[in-house]
């Protein structure tokens, strides 16, 4: 699904935030990213949703070489991830429910569908009583449910997701990663960056783990390597 | 290589089918929250209108003048006109003969022969003159009066060489070049009003890209995040160019209302004071056709403002 080829990454100024970086996710494989700020984590989810385009090396997700897309192939492409952002990035002038229904709408789907839709994923994070709230009127956890469910919506075949537990309780963690699992279950490939290694080791994933803009370990089926 | 990539990207990221509903869908949603958009800020939405229907309603009025000035000159341009003043041995006949003569040329509308005879009644009828002035016989001489078909002195540079080289004419007076300067002052007063209208659609564009830009910038964060979810640059665009295409609409229609406004107090007025000089009064008005191009142009001019400002603020939104 995912394919790093020798990536590299460097931003004006000469710092190079991913070096000669290979890896590769497989279809339906449901991967940890993990790493101290700054290792690069961030910038490999920005180069997978096409916010960043690689300085060299080959990178190709669900067979697409994002390196050759123009802009209209970035938003047809973009409309096959869920992404949750680590800020939430909702529309804060804009109900719970429109926030998630934006990537029906943006893809141009009957507002019948939408509203089924948005509230099958609202139900599933446990929000469906609060779809007409503004984001303001909501605790900073309800609003990263909120963008979980903008992300799983349209039942893409890739979720990424940046600390998407970062403000979330352990309960809920928990909640919200038997969701992406579940998600998993059905064939959805997942990749979650995250410092909570209490509960990645809890779950038993692979785990890439980044320092340097490199890659230290990636083990398939262990534990993780911060035990 | 990188031909064949492209290729294979193209068929594995085909865009979905064309939806017409749901573009359709989208354009109606745009149109209407653009619409509720604007009202929803009646002071500021009103003042932009008002900016934008006094850039319009200015070249407006300059154009109703200009119509009206041409039509009133329409009617003096035939007055130009040439007058050969005969030798006094020249008869009758020979005047006549050549008055025939000169008809032939194509450069010459309408030719008058005017005899000694005819001359001295006229210029005693306009006297009024009864017998106080006894004179020996009729000092006037006889004349041929020409209405050429061109107005200006250029044109006419030929014919009055050969005219005043006929051995017939004494004197030769040229009654033109005031219509020439009529022609220059309303050929001036066109292209200021053309430049006026010009800087003044310039403005309409500046004041509707302006206020789009603001639009943009307050909505930044929004576009960024829609743009993650999979909007197209068209889809990002739709709701800020149909924010144009109501201003556009908006002024150009708060235009016509302050021409009506300036019809309704002013056109009495102004019928007064040009009938004091027994000219007609232009209609403050439009016909529909040219209200329609008004509001046509209104609405193109704010959509091409629109269109540069999102080309302009929607490029920092590209992956670098």
């Amino acid at each position: 699904m995912i394919h790093f080829d020798q990536v590299s990454k460097r931003y004006e100024g000469g710092f190079e935030a991913l070096s000669s970086l290979s890896l590769n996710i497989d279809k339906g494989e449901f991967v940890f990213l993990t790493g101290h700020s700054g290792a690069g984590k961030s910038t490999l989810l920005k180069l997978i949703t096409a916010i960043e385009r690689p300085s060299s090396g080959q990178l190709r997700v669900d067979g697409i070489q994002l390196k050759s897309m123009n802009r209209r192939d970035i938003a047809f492409y973009r409309r096959k991830l869920g992404i949750v952002h680590q800020d939430h990035q909702l529309l804060m002038n804009h109900s719970v429910f429109d926030n998630v229904a934006q990537p029906l709408v943006v893809a141009g789907e009957h507002p019948n569908d939408i509203k089924r839709r948005v509230h099958a994923a609202l139900d599933k994070v446990g929000l469906l009583s609060k779809e007409k709230f503004k984001p303001i009127q909501l605790s900073g956890g309800e609003q990263q449910r909120v963008g979980i469910a903008r992300a799983v919506v349209k039942k893409p075949d890739l979720i990424l997701a940046d600390e998407p537990t970062g403000n979330l309780d352990p309960a809920l963690s928990r909640d919200i990663m038997s969701l992406f699992a579940q998600f998993n279950d059905i064939g959805t490939t997942v990749l979650i960056a995250s410092h909570d290694l209490g509960l990645i080791a809890r779950l038993n994933y692979r785990v890439l783990s980044l320092k340097q803009g490199r890659l230290i370990t990636a083990p398939f089926g262990s534990g993780g390597t911060h035990e | 290589m990188s031909k064949k990539r492209a290729a294979s990207n193209r068929r594995r990221n085909r865009a979905p089918k064309f939806d017409f509903k749901g573009w359709y869908r989208h354009h109606w949603l745009c149109a209407k929250e653009a619409a509720i958009g604007l009202i929803k800020q009646p002071i500021s939405s009103a003042l932009t209108w008002l900016v934008i229907a006094i850039a319009l309603l200015l070249p407006t009025l300059f154009y109703i003048g200009l119509q009206a000035i041409n039509q009133q000159t329409q009617s003096w341009q035939d007055g130009g006109q040439i007058t050969l003043y005969l030798n006094d041995s020249t008869t009758e006949q020979e005047g006549i003969a050549l008055t025939s003569e000169l008809s032939e040329r194509p450069e010459i509308a309408n030719v008058t022969y005017i005899s000694k005879t005819q001359a001295w009644a006229s210029f005693r009828s306009v006297l009024s003159l009864t017998s106080a002035l006894e004179l020996d016989g009729n000092p006037l001489p006889a004349s041929i009066v020409i209405v050429p078909i061109e107005q200006t002195m250029v044109d006419l540079e030929g014919l009055i060489l050969t005219l005043t080289d006929l051995p017939d004419v004494e004197d030769i007076q040229i009654d033109l070049a005031w219509i020439e300067r009529l022609n220059n002052v309303l050929a001036l007063i066109q292209s200021i009003v053309q430049l006026l209208s010009l800087i003044l659609g310039v403005a309409v564009l500046l004041i509707v890209g302006n206020t789009i830009r603001l639009s943009i910038e307050s909505r930044k964060a929004e576009i960024q995040i829609i743009k993650l979810l999979g909007a197209t640059d068209a889809y990002v665009r739709r709701p800020f160019l149909y924010l144009g295409f109501w201003y556009g609409l908006s002024g150009g229609l708060a235009a016509w209302l302050l021409l009506t406004l300036i019809s309704t107090n002013f056109q009495g007025q102004l019928e007064t004071f040009l009938g004091s000089y027994g000219l007609t009064a232009p209609a403050i008005w439009l016909t529909v056709n040219e209200f329609g191009i008004l509001l046509l142009s209104s609405i193109l001019v704010s959509l091409l403002g629109a269109r540069i400002a999102l080309w302009r603020h929607l490029k920092d939104t590209d992956p670098q």
